[in-house]
């Protein structure tokens, strides 16, 4: 008891001491902010004055060494107080007091949160970008927009609008599919008679109504293959001039082509089958000649690369000596392209 | 015993009505090389491609999946033709459209090349699943004994 009492009047004697000493001793201007505590809940004092107020609670000890626990006790107390304020006045001036005067924030975000919120942005960021990116390819095919050239125009091919009508020939040239530009109104065994009434092989209407499914600017007829047996060449040539009035009505913008008849191997010709010779032949695209340039139409000659040197169709350029084979068909077809270009030109 | 019976059951069960699902699967090329091989034919016929087969046939790629036509230069009615549909509405259109074309070739014929006609009006068609194949020939035991052998 009496050993407390001694204590506290230790305490009030030391406190009296402060406060006397606070009296006499006051802080220079403007330190405030940048010193210790004096006390607990008082302004804090300058550093100086806390030295002299460490050595003065060093002497204290020395004094009354009874007393070190206690006192120990206020100065950690103390201590950690001119720490903590310490640190709030650096906070609010900044290192070299460049923060002066600026908002201070009430919390503070540990440098490694801070770190990681700013990588976790920068994350974030790049992927929005990749992200955008990657839809974008997906959407529109390229990673990137190049320029994109102006596709050339295709050459125009001269078999555009054109219309093919005629017999088992031109059925061969439909069939190998060698003009897929054109049309083809054509049938086997087809005459310059039948082409009237018979429907062609593509649908059920005649050659001459087919013309009117489309604005053909090129009409290319065949026939004479299978008139050449008629008792009078005059009679084939009179139906074929009443056939080209009808296609100039049906299609009244095209260009009508005669393709001559094409020539027989001289094994065929030699047996003279319905007047089926090379001769005849001959004859009657004089006739077919003549016929064009009266009709204001144009006449197409069988291609040169058809005949052998006897005027006759090679034998290997056709099975029955009549029908061209594939490659004669070939070369045909690329004879009569030949033409249209030559006659465009 | 029992046990291994069931297995042996079910298991067999399955094969079968595995075998019974599957579809024949054929190459249509081979058929055709293989008709346009072994049977006899007037002319030399020549082989077309799919996009050409169709165009002549009036089809489309929406009931076609696979097709090769042989053709005659004109010299002679024969043909072959080998399909294969898209489905089994491919199927009836290719039907049909086989069906037109011979009549329309044996229409013309018939004025033109009387000796023809009776290839056209015994055309042989077989059907297989989603698989047809015309023949247009004299030599039609033979195209039959090749149908045979691939199962059509």
């Amino acid at each position: 008891m009496m050993k407390m009492k001694k204590q506290r009047s230790n305490r009030e004697r030391l406190e009296k001491l402060r406060q006397k000493k606070e009296k006499t001793e006051k802080p220079p201007k403007g330190a405030e902010n940048s010193s210790p505590p004096s006390n607990r809940g008082k302004s804090p004092a300058p550093r100086d004055d806390y030295n002299k107020y460490n050595r003065y609670n060093s002497y204290q000890s020395s004094l009354y060494p009874e007393e070190t626990e206690e006192r120990g006790y206020y100065r950690d107390i103390e201590d950690r107080q001119y720490n903590r304020d310490k640190t709030a006045n650096r906070d609010k001036t900044g290192k070299n007091g460049e923060n002066k005067g600026k908002k201070t924030p009430q919390k503070r975000t540990s440098p490694s949160i801070k770190h990681l919120l700013i990588i976790m942005t920068i994350t974030a960021i790049v992927f929005f970008i990749l992200g955008g990116g990657i839809v974008y390819a997906l959407n529109h095919g390229k990673t990137t927009e190049e320029p994109v050239p102006e596709p050339e125009p295709a050459p125009t091919d001269v078999f555009e609008n054109a219309v093919f009508i005629g017999n088992s020939h031109i059925e061969a040239l439909r069939g190998y599919n060698l003009i897929p530009n054109a049309d083809f109104l054509c049938r086997v065994g087809l005459s310059i008679e039948t082409v009237f009434t018979k429907n062609v092989s593509v649908g059920d209407y005649t050659a001459l109504e087919g013309l009117k499914l489309k604005d053909y600017t090129k009409v290319i007829t065949l026939f004479g293959e299978n008139e050449l047996g008629w008792p009078s060449p005059q009679g084939f040539i009179d139906k074929y001039i009443e056939f080209i009035e009808d296609v100039k009505t049906q299609a009244p913008n095209a260009q009508i082509y005669i393709m001559g008849i094409l020539p027989i191997t001289e094994e065929v010709s030699a047996e003279n089958k319905d007047n089926t010779t090379n001769e005849t032949i001959r004859k009657y695209n004089e006739r077919l000649r003549i016929m064009a340039d009266n009709e204001e139409a144009t006449f197409i000659a069988p291609a040169a690369e058809l005949f052998n040197n006897n005027l006759a169709l090679e034998k290997d350029g056709s099975e029955d000596g009549i029908h061209l084979s594939y490659e004669y068909n070939k070369i045909w077809a690329n004879s009569i392209r030949s033409f249209l270009e030559g006659e465009e030109k | 015993m029992k046990k291994l019976a069931i297995t042996m059951l079910v298991t067999l069960l399955a094969l079968f009505s595995a075998a019974c699902g599957s579809e024949a699967e054929f190459s249509v090329s081979e058929i055709g090389e293989a008709l346009n091989t072994k049977v006899a034919f007037s002319d030399t016929l020549t082989a077309l491609s799919a996009e050409d087969a169709m165009a002549l046939y009036a089809l489309s790629s929406e009931e076609v999946a696979d097709a090769v036509v042989y053709i005659s230069s004109g010299a002679t009615a024969e043909e072959i033709s080998v399909w294969q549909a898209a489905d089994s509405k491919g199927v009836k259109a290719i039907e049909e459209s086989i069906t037109q074309r011979m009549n329309t070739q044996l229409d013309g014929y018939k004025d033109y090349m009387p000796e023809e006609v009776p290839k056209l009006e015994n055309y042989i068609l077989k059907t297989n699943g989603k698989y047809l194949v015309l023949c247009v020939t004299d030599d039609r035991e033979t195209a039959n004994e090749v149908l045979t052998e691939l199962d059509f």
